[in-house]
């Protein structure tokens, strides 16, 4: 990782457009060499978020800044930042190469040095050969390592990418996302990235901001996000998650007393709830253990339900509990060499635990 | 059965509509005086044809007035339609709808308008007055047929070139222009056929200082059909398949790609 003093600083930033407030006072400073990610759900701003760095839009109030100097009202090609489209947006009547050195010839550099750069970048994204083509004669996985050539060989302070790999299969968005994280730390570019999906974000990211209706409403590294959830919409959205309702009835010196969907049992929280507060618990459901009834650890466990449903996943196994009081657990179990004390039938009677402490409990509201 | 019923009913659809050129086209060929029967084949009335100077002079002329009204109207039509396309300014979408009213109304309204509005500037009517009107009735074919082309590209296009440095001058020339140029050239070739056989705009705005052809050619038509009319028909015929083929081949030729 390279020095951490800010490349983008983002000062209470707020976006209308018309009537609609997109973004609301947003403020975040991105290290140079970071590469921070924007997760949140299709219309939460996130996208403004990036055209505002890129220079597509300006921001109602608030200001940008970029390497220290205030950028609100630089047009997008005086910018030393560069944009990945969601659609590649490569120019269809210019050959692969030419597209590269769009941006190279636009700084007027020598045709010698633009040659060695495209042919560079060409090699670097596995694209050696193709530099005659037209876009219309590659793959979308080739032109999508166009658009990122064409923007890296500008070398940028900052990199933008907004969902370049949504467009592209399951496994060669999961190879991309290597290559990309692989390229960046080689670059030491800061990229700032913007994708709806969790599991991206988590693969590629230093950091992720999550965003929700024009809000940053949790922001830090994709386990802190994972395994402390701030709220309930950053639980929910970032994986599979059980949310259970309970109320707090005692305190004990290392635990909270609490009725849990209707079960007595105890609750571990960083925060200190009084006595009657009502609190959602949130469990990964790989982080709920299930027992048989007449194992030894069912003894401590909270719930007793039936298994409705099993579906097995190759590594895992998804299984559906229905507890005492007809909610529905998911439970996540890892197939284990030496037991295969997983392999339950749906109606088969079941107790239900959780990993002492790796509950998140949030205030009901 | 329906097969044949199919058959039959689409060929008589195009015997409707090509017959008629069909048989102007033969009667070119016809060694008669009277057009309405055949004694055999003779290529006279194209030789009277190239002998007949005033016919001659109209047709540079139109030709002339064509390929004027066709470029400047080009022009025109393409900045107004890479401006409605890609800036926001006041105005914008009553000009946009006004480009498609104009290819809609009659031409008589435009004739006479254009004939009150050149009287009222006391212009005298003559070459300068028809190729004014020409290039005013050819600049919203062209507009709508480039704006067709540019609303079918990614408008992140025009972004990317802005993010990779481009300025707005190097956007136009070096993207949007190479972009849309089978559609300009689509705009110019429809622009040249529209002027080449414009009669009712024509008729109002231009006066005996300078004939067009499709003028002459409907003064020489009240005296009857002349078989030299004919042989002029026959070529413009082949001359406007040649260009609308052109202009198919450019539009279709670029899609592919």
């Amino acid at each position: 990782m390279t020095g951490r003093e800010p490349i983008i600083d983002i000062r209470n930033v707020s976006m209308r457009f018309d009537d609609t407030l997109v973004l609301d006072d947003i403020s975040l400073s991105i290290a140079n060499g970071e590469f921070l990610t924007f997760l949140g759900p299709s219309g939460c701003g996130k996208t403004t978020l990036l055209r505002l760095l890129a220079g597509f839009e300006s921001p109602t109030s608030g200001d940008i800044f970029i390497n220290g100097q205030r950028m609100n009202d630089v047009p997008p090609h005086r910018r030393e930042v560069n944009t990945v489209f969601q659609s590649y947006a490569l120019f269809p009547h210019m050959t692969v190469f030419e597209n590269v050195a769009f941006g190279l010839r636009r700084k007027k550099l020598p045709a010698s040095e633009i040659k060695g750069r495209v042919a560079e970048m060409l090699a670097l994204v596995k694209l050696e050969g193709l530099g005659g083509r037209r876009p219309a004669q590659l793959s979308g996985g080739q032109q999508q390592r166009v658009a990122l050539a064409r923007a890296v060989v500008n070398r940028p302070l900052v990199l933008l990418l907004d969902e370049p790999l949504s467009a592209l299969d399951f496994k060669l968005r999961t190879q991309m996302q290597m290559e990309l994280k692989h390229l960046q730390r080689r670059l030491g570019i800061t990229f700032v990235f913007v994708t709806h999906d969790q599991a991206e974000a988590f693969a590629m990211s230093d950091r992720v901001a999550v965003m929700s209706s024009g809000h940053i409403t949790q922001r830090g590294t994709p386990q802190e996000i994972y395994e402390n959830p701030q709220n309930l919409f950053v639980a929910s959205f970032v994986g599979e998650i059980n949310i259970l309702d309970a109320v707090i009835t005692g305190h004990a010196p290392d635990h909270l007393e609490a009725t849990i969907e209707g079960r007595r049992g105890a609750l571990h929280s960083r925060r200190d709830y009084p006595d009657g507060q009502r609190v959602k618990v949130l469990l990964r459901p790989e982080d709920l253990r299930l027992s048989r009834p007449e194992d030894p650890e069912a003894a401590e466990a909270c719930f007793s339900g039936v298994i409705k449903e099993c579906t097995y996943k190759g590594a895992t196994v998804d299984i559906q509990v229905e507890i005492e009081g007809g909610k529905a657990l998911q439970a996540t179990e890892f197939f284990n060499e030496d037991s295969e004390d997983i392999d339950y039938r749906p109606g088969e009677p079941v107790r239900v635990s959780w990993v002492r402490g790796w509950e998140t409990v949030l205030p009901d509201d | 059965m329906i097969r044949i019923v199919k058959a039959a009913y689409v060929s008589l659809v195009y015997a409707f509509l090509y017959v008629p050129i069909l048989v102007l086209v033969v009667f070119a060929f016809n060694d008669s005086r009277v057009a309405t029967n055949w004694q055999g084949f003779s290529l006279r009335w194209f030789a009277k044809l190239f002998g007949n100077e005033t016919l001659l002079g109209a047709a540079v002329n139109s030709v002339l007035v064509g390929v004027l009204a066709a470029t400047l109207a080009t022009a025109i039509g393409t900045l107004a339609a890479v401006a409605i396309y890609r800036y926001r300014f006041l105005g914008r979408k009553v000009l946009s709808t006004a480009v498609y009213i104009l290819t809609i109304q009659p031409d008589i309204v435009m004739g006479i308008s254009l004939l009150v509005l050149f009287m009222a500037v006391r212009m005298p009517l003559g070459f300068t007055t028809l190729l004014l009107a020409h290039v005013t009735f050819c600049i919203p074919f062209v507009t709508i047929t480039v704006l067709g082309r540019l609303k079918g590209f990614d408008t992140h296009i025009v972004e990317a070139a802005q993010d990779l440095g481009a300025s707005e001058y190097e956007i136009f020339l070096r993207i949007i222009l190479p972009m849309i140029l089978p559609a300009v050239a689509a705009g110019w070739l429809l622009s040249f056929t529209l002027s080449l056989d414009d009669v009712m705009v024509s008729f109002f705005v231009t006066g005996p200082s300078f004939e067009i052809l499709p003028l002459k050619i409907y003064a020489m038509v009240k005296l009857g059909v002349k078989p030299e009319v004919n042989a002029l028909s026959a070529i413009l015929l082949v001359l406007t398949f040649c260009i609308v083929f052109a202009a198919q081949l450019m539009m279709k030729e670029r899609r592919e790609k």
